[in-house]
């Protein structure tokens, strides 16, 4: 049995060398190299915003939420940034009270933090979205 | 052409020369192409389903990680191709129904192929080839043509090793039941 097993092989394999295998037409190479030639030059997919931004954007967040937590009632501006301290050597530069009127209240820097984590959670599922639209393409 | 191992032009491709993959489309191009034909049954459909899968390897060329031969990596990206177009398409093709031809394990099964002339074998083969369903087919191909081990067949289409050596066993049964068929036809 195995013997017959073994020369049933042997002509099985001899035979289909015979009829070896089917042949695409002679443009085939021509046509996959020029295919492979257009997606060479066609412009590769750069992130406006790269990978390393992206963790300076998540940390500042993450500091803003952090921060909101120790924050009193509300954020005065004019404690965040002092442009009193602000002095070069000589040049003394006056102070700014731009933002001391400029109060915002607990409830809505929460709603700021909050709308922007969604508008950059958004914007990385239309990225990826996008990068695979260029990929299938 | 020369006599380059594929790793030396999967790395020329990969540091930027384009033209070096076209060594592997010729290289390639048949069996991937008989893989297509295989499956999709059209020559014009296999064309374009075999370019697409060139150039679906050549995109994901990054990912291949050398731990299985080119060849077999190409052909899995091949028959996956093919299976999404089917899918697509949703297209089955119905294979004949070839229980009705029984085959004795009792006959001597060498003795079938050398009762066919030698001249009409190929084409009665071929032929006994075609009503075999698609996978059949291709398991068929890359074991008696194409040389692949069980272990590549199965890494090709999906399946575990032990899996392809069953459906080998089947397919050539069925196709030797299609052979004496023929050969009953012919006396």
């Amino acid at each position: 049995m195995e013997r017959e097993n073994k020369e049933l092989d042997k002509t099985l394999r001899e035979t289909f060398k015979e009829i070896g295998v089917e042949k695409p037409t002679s443009l085939f190479l021509d046509n996959v190299m020029s295919k492979i030639e257009e997606i060479k030059t066609e412009k590769v997919y750069q992130p406006l915003i790269s990978s390393k931004l992206w963790w300076v954007i998540a940390a500042t967040i993450t500091a803003l939420v952090v921060m909101s937590f120790y924050t009193t009632s509300s954020i005065q501006f004019n404690e965040l940034i002092s442009f009193d301290k602000l002095k070069l050597s000589d040049i003394e530069i006056p102070s700014f009270d731009l933002f001391s009127s400029l109060a915002i209240p607990k409830s809505v820097s929460y709603g700021i933090i909050m709308a922007s984590f969604l508008i950059l959670t958004q914007i990385y599922f239309l990225k990826n979205r996008l990068y695979r639209n260029i990929e299938d393409r | 052409m020369t006599k380059e191992p594929d790793h030396y032009y999967i790395n020329k491709t990969l540091n930027g020369d384009t033209n070096a993959f076209s060594y592997l489309v010729k290289k390639y191009e048949n069996m991937v192409f008989t893989i297509a034909l295989k499956m999709m049954h059209s020559r014009e459909e296999a064309e374009d389903v075999a370019q697409e899968a060139f150039i679906k390897s050549f995109k994901s060329l990054k990912k291949f990680k050398g731990d299985a031969k080119f060849s077999t990596w190409l052909y899995r990206i091949s028959y996956n191709h093919c299976l999404d177009k089917i899918k697509e398409k949703k297209r089955f093709v119905h294979p004949e129904n070839i229980d009705d031809f029984h085959f004795n394990e009792s006959d001597f099964k060498t003795d079938i192929l050398s009762k066919i002339e030698e001249e009409e074998r190929k084409t009665v083969i071929a032929k006994a080839l075609k009503k075999l369903n698609n996978e059949e087919q291709l398991i068929m191909t890359l074991y008696y043509f194409e040389e692949q081990s069980i272990k590549e067949i199965g890494q090709v289409i999906g399946i575990n090793p032990n899996n392809v050596k069953i459906k080998l066993y089947r397919s050539r049964n069925k196709l030797l039941s299609l052979l004496k068929h023929s050969v009953e036809i012919l006396k």
